[in-house]
Order: structure tokens, then sequence, then C-alpha cells
């Protein structure tokens, strides 16, 4: 293979349409690259390589993908492979169909390589949590590569696949994007079909892709969106070219600072980062006002009582009965606690109990239809900042990638999706891009967010800054 | 102050979950539970007098007629226990199980 090996999606598909090498070339390199390097990453849970070998030697180039290595999250169905959530509950459970998003991936070309780790059942912000192991961030293997999607990410990041799917529900694609340093988007709710997503919370839950360059994920997008019959929240409209809306610059676009959020805690180099990236948009021709979202600071209280409340519900069908694991008790009652209770991982029983408690009666009104009044309010709030601009720009987290094990009270784990969860609540199309390093070297990412359906004007806004902060991770 | 979770909730939630807590593992749920509960109970003070829903009452659903999905070998292959196309599971409605 020639030394200019390809770091992007766009890259690798004009080389292998031009026979500059081959997909089984490019596929056997990224599995050399997964053999020596997985091992102290654990960015997968568990690989196909032989399977993806025989794949990539007929891959077709004229697709969109060409026979590139994308990763899939581990809850994302896959026909035939094991789709675990990194729970013991679903450890050896075979998927019986392919998400519509992996389908959609297949047909265009991609070829996975594996399945990546994963906070249990998506919850968590480091992909500490997993059942399994912890995956380490390729850019630091002491610090976590965030969560929930940390697999996905670190193993763009380390080369071990060209680009990713994850899931994002209170940020899970964003954060973990920003800490490992590569573009991490979650479109607008609805635009990418949740069929064969394991559901947390199915009113957050988004698949978002997992990319080095915000061109690919434009090249992503074009494949994962649209309508499908089998999501009964799937949206309907006419399909965009979102690569074709990629504009260069920001002539006559606004910029939006959310000045609620000014009062944060963030790290001195990320609001540097930012100040920087302010900069930078006005010498590309836009103009960067501040706006209201008054409410914004009520968003994390709303999503850790809506999102543990859908999760109890969605996770009542791991009952030992119909697949996964089942430790059989006296009765079934008995069954069903013995099984949920080896089955499932501390913070998952936590979000359980927390959403249980908030759905019961005589908590319900007080809690559960309080925060989703609270989450309209916001919502409303939100639409009302993105009518007067384009985009939003915020930092994506508060701090860089933390230490393995440095984090351990679940509240202070929740408050670093300070910034992510507003765009979860609202459904709004929402991305990181990296914007730099801080003095220990660590990625810093940024965050855009717009208004509900303007992913392509949103992608558009944030490739300009991304290749004006440096371009492809 | 009183206490938004007390052990007896705690048990009852539990009960509502199908997840039994360990006596070891009562004190630190309790703890951590407490603490997220009084958190996230500011939203208390949030005024939301005038907001409307804008979601709809019932999402979309599609015609209510068969088609395609899982045959019963695919849907029953990850089931714990299978017999003559049936997943086996303990007797609930009184007597022994067979």
């Amino acid at each position: 293979m020639s030394s200019a090996a390809p770091r992007t999606v766009d890259e690798y598909r004009q080389g292998v349409r031009s026979r500059t090498f081959s997909s089984g070339e490019f596929l056997e390199e990224t599995a050399g690259r997964i053999q020596q390097g997985d091992e102290s990453i654990h960015a997968y849970l568990h690989l196909r390589l032989d399977a993806a070998r025989a794949e990539a030697a007929h891959a077709e180039p004229a697709l969109a993908l060409a026979g590139a290595p994308v990763a899939v999250k581990d809850n994302i169905m896959m026909a035939g492979e094991r789709c675990t959530c990194a729970s013991r509950i679903l450890a050896d459970y075979v998927a019986p169909y392919s998400a519509t998003a992996v389908e959609k991936l297949l047909s265009a070309g991609a070829i996975v390589p594996g399945k990546t780790n994963l906070d249990e059942f998506a919850m968590g912000s480091s992909t500490e949590n997993s059942a399994f192991f912890p995956t380490r961030n390729p850019r630091d293997p002491s610090r976590v590569p965030g969560g929930s999607s940390g697999g996905s990410t670190a193993a763009v990041a380390a080369g071990f696949a060209l680009a990713a799917i994850g899931s994002d529900t209170g940020g899970s694609v964003r954060q973990p994007a920003a800490f490992c340093g590569v573009v991490g988007f979650k479109p607008t709710y609805g635009l990418v079909s949740r069929y064969g997503l394991v559901a947390f919370a199915s009113s957050l839950d988004c698949i978002g892709p997992v990319t080095r360059s915000v061109k690919d994920t434009a090249i992503m997008m074009n494949i994962l969106a649209g309508h499908d019959a089998r999501d009964a929240t799937s949206i309907d409209r006419p399909p965009l070219d979102f690569e074709a809306a990629l504009e260069p610059d920001l002539a006559g676009k606004r910029i939006g600072l959310i000045r609620e959020l000014g009062g944060l805690s963030v790290q001195p180099d990320i609001e540097a980062a930012l100040e920087d990236a302010r900069r930078l948009a006005e010498q590309r021709g836009a103009t960067v006002v501040e706006v209201s979202v008054p409410h914004i600071l009520a968003a994390l209280p709303a999503y850790y009582i809506i999102a543990p409340a859908e999760c109890s519900a969605n996770l009542g069908r791991y009952d030992g009965v119909r697949y996964g694991l089942r430790v059989e008790g006296r009765d079934m009652t008995e069954t069903y606690s013995r099984t949920r209770n080896a089955g499932f991982g501390p913070e998952v029983k936590r979000r359980i109990l927390i959403g249980t408690f908030v759905l019961s009666a005589g908590y319900y009104d007080a809690y559960y239809r309080k925060a989703t009044e609270v989450r309209q309010l916001i919502s409303d709030e939100m639409d009302a900042a993105l009518a007067g601009v384009d985009a939003l720009l915020t930092p994506t987290t508060p701090t860089t990638a933390f230490k393995l094990g440095a984090v351990t009270d679940p509240l202070e784990m929740y408050k670093a999706d300070v910034f992510t969860i507003p765009a979860n609540l609202a459904g709004l199309p929402a991305i990181s891009i990296p914007a730099g390093t801080d003095s220990q070297g660590l990625p810093i990412g940024l965050q855009l967010m717009g208004a509900r359906f303007g992913d392509a004007g949103l992608l558009s806004v944030a490739n300009v800054l991304f290749e004006g902060l440096g371009g492809q991770a | 102050m009183a206490t938004i979770i007390d052990r007896q909730t705690l048990e009852h939630v539990a009960s509502l979950a199908r997840l039994e807590i360990r006596p070891d593992q009562e004190a630190g749920l309790l703890t951590d539970l407490e603490h997220i509960l009084t958190y996230v109970a500011q939203l208390g003070s949030v005024d939301t007098g005038m907001v409307v829903s804008r979601r709809p009452v019932m999402t979309a659903l599609r015609e209510d007629g068969p088609t395609p999905g899982l045959t019963r070998e695919e849907g029953l292959g990850g089931a714990p226990a299978v017999r003559d196309g049936f997943v086996v599971v303990h007797n609930v409605m009184g007597g022994d199980d067979e």
C-alpha cells in the first residue's frame, strides 16, 4: 500500500476507484492494526475479521462506501452477529435481524470488522459501565474514550475502522467523539431509523455516525437518513443530499452563543478553543451573537427523569423468558428477579430504579409529568433561539477525557452531559467537531446545534469550522 | 429534612421493577438514589404553567395487517428453553411444572 494511506472514507473510495489499492488490501491493513492495537484499546467487543476479509474481496467500488470498514456499536443489531449491549443479560444473544441503519450501510458497500464496546445498554459517559471491560482512549490509554459509544469513537480514532455508527441518547456519540478527537453527529430525531437499535429511551435515542471528517459525516448521512416504515417515529421527508449541501464559507450565517451556559465551569483550554472557533467563524463571514435559552440548565434534571423512566419501561423485556440470560427461580417472579439481578450492572439497576420511582403512583405528576413539561419548555426556547441563527455553538464537554476510575459519583458523571443533553430533549441535530488539544495533548470537541431538520445546513456550517480548525482528525 | 426515598419505598420500587436489593447494597443505593432524586427534584421550581405540549397524542401507527416478520425458528432462536415450538416457563396458573 502507498504511504499516503487514506484516513477518511472519501480518500479511501477515491483510492479504491482509481485502483491505487484494493478494498481487500485496505481491509487487511485495518485488520492488522486491529490485531496489533486493540489488545490495549479494547474498542471491539467481538470481531468478524474472516467474514470481513471475504466480503472485502468482492466489494464493489462504485458503491458509496466501496468496501470501507465501518464499525457498529454493539446495541445495534447485525443479523447473525452477537448483540450484547455490553450486558451479561445479552452476553450470548445473536441478532436474528439487522437494523435498518446496518442494512443501509451494507447495501452501500460497508464492511463491518466487528461490534464495538459501549456502556451497558448505552447508559454512561465513559464506557466503564461495559459488563465486559472498559475501552481506553487511543490518545491516552490511561483515560476513558467517553461513552456510551466509546468503542466506536476509539475504533475510528485508532484507525480500526474508517467510520462507525453509535447511538446518542444524551450525548453518547458526541461526547466520546470529543474525548477521542473525531467527529460525532446526532441527527434530528426521526431522520435515521431506530429499527434494530436496542431501545434505551425511545423518545431520545438516535443513531449517528462517527467519522474523521465532516464531509464523511455527510457521506454517511446520505446513506443512513430516510423514512422507514418499520420505525413508527421515523420521519417521512424529501431526501437531502448532505454532501451537495456543504458550502465553502459562512457568508451571511449567524452563530449563537447561549448566554445561560456562560456561568458553567469549563476547562480553560476548552474555553480558549471556543474563542478560537468564534473568531474563525467571524473570519469566514459569520456574525456571532448571544442568544437566550432561559431554562437550558433544567435540561439535565429533566433528562435524568425522562431517560430513566423510558429505560425502566424498555428494559422490562429482559426477564429471562424469550431471549438472553435466564437464572431460574422457584416461580416466574423469582426467575425474573434472579435473571435481572444477575444480568444487569449497577448503573443500569440505578436507572431502572429511578425510572420506576418517577413513574410510580404518587410520584408520577411531580417528577415525570413535570419533566415532560420542562422538556417542552426547553424545546420551545431552543426553537425560538434557533429561529434567529443558523447554529448554536457550545463546548461539547466541560472537560477533556478523564482518567479511568476517576469519576465514581454517578451524579458527577451525569453532569458531564450538560452541553449535549438539550439537543436530545428537543430532538435537534447536533455535532461535535475536533478543535485542537489541551495542554496535555487531549482532544477538545466543540458542539454545533441546528434547527430541527436543518441537518444539512448544520453540517455545512460545521464543515467550514472543522476545516478551519485543522481539518481531518 | 425528610428524605425522598426511604428503605420501604426502595423495596417497593425494586419489587415493581423485578429487581431484588441485596442487604449489603441497600445503604449505598439509598444514598445514590437520594442524591439523584434530590438533584432532579429542582424541576419543581420551574414554572411550566404556560407550556403546551406539541407531542402527538398518539404515535402514528400503520394499518393493522400482517407483514413479513421473523419465522418462528428465528424468533425462538434465543430462547433459553424451548419445547415443541413453545418457550418453556414455570407454571403460572397454579400447580406443578410439567
